[in-house]
């Protein structure tokens, strides 16, 4: 069997016109991970009352789902249900209105809420607890707290692995392709049905995966690095 | 004068009674050491005195503004509690984001909204009381056990509380690293500063305290003297507990020389 590098070239330049797509998607549901996962990660923390515990039913039933059937799910949801429910709420946007972009921020947005929650629960686990009494005995405020001594001790630890989730959505963005997202991985799909090129194509979208996820690492090293300089113990 | 006055402070954990209604008289700059053995309910006694525990039942009364009954707490009366009192604890809990310095001002920059420079004049100084002046850009992770506490003491003492609280300053302590820090709360005891010491540092109880309280099974055994409690105990429990202890007999009027601040 023959490479066809020709081919693979091609590929990879009709998929990385859709760089774009596949980053705003990944960037957007990473953002809604790290703020909404930050938000149940404190009510848990803080064991706030009936919020807490409805988290955390629900933080367990999607992290036990695959990705792709809560892809399939609310698809579904979207396709067959949508329109009634907006009919009876009496909204004027119908489905074929909605960008199926968001469908998919949507779904790669509740993996990271759920995966945000966790990371954050695991960095605030890594503060000592007395930290927070001994906060509150010299008349600090929870809000206080959690501004001056939890989150700049957590938000170091959470940095790599938030990095990883990126990766992660990114690669899971793949999966827009089923809601009718055109993102570089459908696009080298398509790119490679015009010719019967699939092998070239394939490779040449794991390339620009691959690019795409080393930079995030590095960048996530740094990121890092900057963060913990301080905490770390001198070497004297 | 009083500063603080405790009343029937009850603690429940579930059906767990915990603090069986203590009462605790503290005289403005009296060193009161609670001592007892393990269980008997003094930390949890010492969390509830800055709220850090909810005390179900019981009168407090703290300096001239705080009088409160536990049954039925504002969140003004709250407030005013634990911003009037601090606490050392055991195992130090300085934050590990910040230097020694920071840690020493954040009582006074956050909750009390004190300018930085001013936070920091009062830091600088109360650093240079505890000898830690020069350590003051490090962090926590740099320093001993023993110069973390001694941090930790100069951030409770920043704030200017009515009542200073310490629980089990030393335990976590290694043996050689315990002296600095007992050093360091003598001369702030000389100071004049109401403090209410848990500990299992009989000698220091013996030397440095103006009242000495033995609780045991969430009660007050016995309070007085150090001489009434640890030469003529009344109780049988606090003769049993303190046998445990070699504590050398000092004479009366060597106790008060020894109050001298050795620290340099």
């Amino acid at each position: 069997m023959d490479f066809n590098f020709q081919a693979m070239i091609q590929a990879i330049i009709s998929s990385v016109r859709y760089l774009g797509t596949t980053l705003e998607i990944s960037f957007v549901a990473l953002v809604i991970g790290i703020v909404l996962g930050l938000a149940i990660a404190l009510l848990r923390y803080y064991n706030v009352v009936v919020l807490s515990p409805v988290f955390q039913v629900l933080t367990t039933v999607f992290k036990g789902v695959p990705v792709v059937l809560i892809f399939l799910a609310l698809y579904l949801f979207f396709s067959t249900g949508f329109d009634p429910m907006a009919k009876s709420m009496g909204w004027s946007i119908r489905f074929k209105q909605i960008n199926p972009i968001w469908i998919a921020i949507i779904c790669l947005g509740l993996m990271a809420v759920v995966n945000g929650t966790e990371i954050f629960r695991g960095a605030f686990s890594s503060v000592r607890k007395g930290q927070l009494d001994a906060a509150q005995s010299i008349g600090m405020t929870r809000m206080q707290t959690i501004r001056r001594v939890l989150l700049p001790q957590a938000v170091p630890v959470a940095v790599p692995v938030f990095g990883n989730l990126l990766i992660n959505l990114i690669k899971a963005s793949a999966l827009c392709s089923m809601v009718g997202v055109v993102d570089i991985f459908s696009a080298a799909t398509i790119s490679g049905q015009q010719s019967y090129t699939f092998l070239e194509a394939y490779v040449g979208v794991a390339l620009i995966y691959w690019a795409v996820v080393a930079l995030i690492e590095q960048a996530s090293r740094l990121l890092e690095r900057g963060l913990t300089v301080h905490m770390r113990r001198a070497v004297a | 004068m009083i500063e603080a006055q405790i009343v029937g402070l009850k603690k429940r954990y579930g059906d767990n009674e915990i603090l069986k209604g203590v009462s605790l008289n503290v005289e403005r700059g009296e060193v009161v050491c609670i001592i007892g053995p393990s269980g008997s309910g003094k930390t949890t006694f010492l969390r509830c005195l800055n709220l850090l525990e909810e005390p179900d039942e019981g009168q407090y009364a703290l300096g001239d503004t705080v009088r409160c009954d536990f049954s039925h707490i504002g969140n003004h009366e709250r407030r005013d509690i634990t911003r009037r009192t601090a606490m050392v604890f055991q195992s130090y809990e300085l934050f590990a984001n910040m230097t020694v310095l920071e840690n020493v001002m954040e009582g006074l920059v956050t909750p009390r909204n004190v300018p930085k420079n001013q936070a920091k004049a009062i830091a600088l100084e109360m650093l240079k009381k505890v000898g830690m002046l020069e350590k003051a850009d490090m962090y926590p992770v740099q320093l001993s056990g023993g110069q973390q506490q001694r941090v930790a003491i100069a951030r409770a003492m920043a704030i200017k509380p009515d009542l200073l609280l310490f629980d089990e300053p030393t335990s976590a302590l290694d043996p050689e690293l315990v002296g600095d820090v007992l050093t360091v709360m003598r001369q702030v005891a000389d100071e004049g500063q109401t403090m209410i010491v848990v500990t299992h540092e009989m000698q220091f109880a013996r030397e440095v305290a103006d009242q000495v309280v033995f609780m045991s099974g969430g009660v007050v055994v016995e309070s007085g003297s150090p001489q009434e409690i640890f030469d003529h105990p009344k109780e049988e429990r606090t003769r049993e507990f303190l046998s445990n202890f070699a504590i050398s007999p000092l004479a009366d009027q060597t106790v008060k020389e020894r109050r001298e601040p050795v620290l340099v």
